[in-house]
């Protein structure tokens, strides 16, 4: 039975199990063609008007399931989420390290120390929310106009009690955690041996 | 897609007819692949795997044809992460054959990088081999390998992917050096989450830096089981 000096050990630890990684990011995606994609969707797309060839995937998530649009565009990466009814969820296009204002890199970076003990930045998206024209115009423009939110999704890999984890954090413009989720990587055993 | 892996083979395929003078052999070769992971990045591989005869001088005048057992291989590697995607082994390998039994200790560094719409491995490793009444022979080998997957951009269950490696293996026993290069193109299918299978050729070049070369084309099935 527990007495009070082990219920004051104990909860602690407990809310630190919890508020480490417990979510966890699994995703399955196929290719779709154009005619499988929410007219919506498509719309959407259309507006933002690529000149590249923009591949369509349909993911499976642990609670959902979107479609992406990727694609390129001036030079960089481009993924345009949808939900299953065709309403845009976010626009995330990758950029480097560079491209975030110190201020905020420096705030991610105490958080990271702080999981990490050895990390680096594996890959780094601008996120854009909000209403589609709206953030079509805020992302040629280059400038955040009201009504648009502007986050980063960064993929840290790192040594965390002596193993090493991917780890995806959404951070805001200015540098606070949003939420993390651990990857769960596909294995490579088949061309590592 | 379909019409590139199809055009890898018919490749490798005539390359393998074009050296007629040469030695030429084809022959089949399996392997179960069993790699299970354990806390703080360890894994251990275990691999077995056998290689048998179909075709002896393929394109001589009297070609040896007919079934027939070369060798079984057994592996046991212990691997550890030194860096998220780089890992280093080392291994043991005993091969039985022609009634006569190799070891081999096998030193192995992987690099696995995982891109967009495809993953890459390149491995470096140094083996040691002993063989009785023979000298000392050691290997020193470059591989790399593109996994592909063939819908979307990682490979989930009851999907296709192909995969393509090409090796350079230096060996030297005694005084004697010999660079052998290695071709293999695999179509592959991901059961479930734990289990791939692949079906490939495996060409083989070697002996060709100073004597006539020795061509070797296996048709190749593997079972990989990630636990």
């Amino acid at each position: 039975m527990l007495n009070r000096k082990g219920l004051i050990i104990f909860f602690p630890l407990f809310l630190f199990g919890i508020c480490g990684f417990s979510q966890v990011k699994y995703e399955m995606e196929i290719s779709v063609k154009e005619d499988q994609v929410p007219g919506n969707a498509l719309k959407v797309i259309d507006n933002f008007n690529f000149n590249k060839k923009v591949k369509w995937y349909k993911e499976f998530g642990l609670d959902d399931t979107t479609y992406e649009a990727k694609t390129k565009y001036q030079g960089k990466k481009y993924s345009v989420e949808f939900s299953t009814e065709g309403s845009l969820e976010d626009v995330e296009i990758r950029t480097k390290e560079k491209s975030i204002p110190t201020p905020s890199l420096n705030k991610m970076g105490e958080l990271l120390a702080s999981r990490f003990s050895k990390y680096r930045l594996r890959k780094i998206q601008i996120q854009y929310l909000g209403d589609p024209n709206v953030m079509l115009t805020s992302i040629r423009s280059g400038k955040l106009l009201p009504g648009v939110v502007k986050n980063y999704e960064i993929v840290v890999v790192g040594k965390v009690d002596k193993s090493y984890k991917a780890i995806e954090f959404l951070f805001s413009e200015e540098g606070d955690l949003i939420l993390s989720r651990e990857i769960i990587e596909r294995r490579q055993d088949h061309i590592e041996f | 897609m379909i019409r590139q892996i199809l055009h890898i083979l018919f490749v490798v395929s005539c390359a393998f007819q074009l050296v007629a003078q040469s030695s030429n052999e084809l022959g089949l070769m399996s392997y179960v692949n069993v790699n299970k992971k354990f806390e703080k990045d360890w894994n251990l591989n275990l691999k077995i795997g056998n290689r048998q005869s179909l075709v002896r001088d393929l394109f001589g005048e009297y070609p040896q044809r007919g079934l027939e057992n070369i060798r079984t291989d057994f592996s046991l590697f212990a691997t550890q992460s030194i860096i998220f995607n780089q890992r280093i082994a080392l291994g043991y390998i005993t091969i039985i054959g022609d009634g006569e039994t190799q070891h081999r200790l096998i030193q192995q560094y992987a690099l696995v990088s995982k891109f967009d719409d495809f993953s890459l491995s390149q491995r470096v490793s140094v083996n040691q081999i002993w063989k009785k009444d023979e000298d000392l022979r050691f290997r020193l080998r470059y591989r790399i390998a593109s996994s592909i997957p063939l819908n979307g951009q990682t490979i989930n269950p009851s999907e296709f992917y192909l995969k393509v490696s090409n090796e350079f293996v230096n060996s030297w026993q005694g005084d004697t050096y010999d660079l052998e290069i290695r071709l293999a193109p695999f179509v592959g299918y991901g059961i479930s989450k734990m289990h791939k299978v692949e079906i490939g050729l495996d060409y083989r070049i070697n002996s060709f830096l100073v004597d006539s070369p020795t061509n070797r084309l296996w048709i190749n099935l593997n079972w990989y089981v990630s636990l």
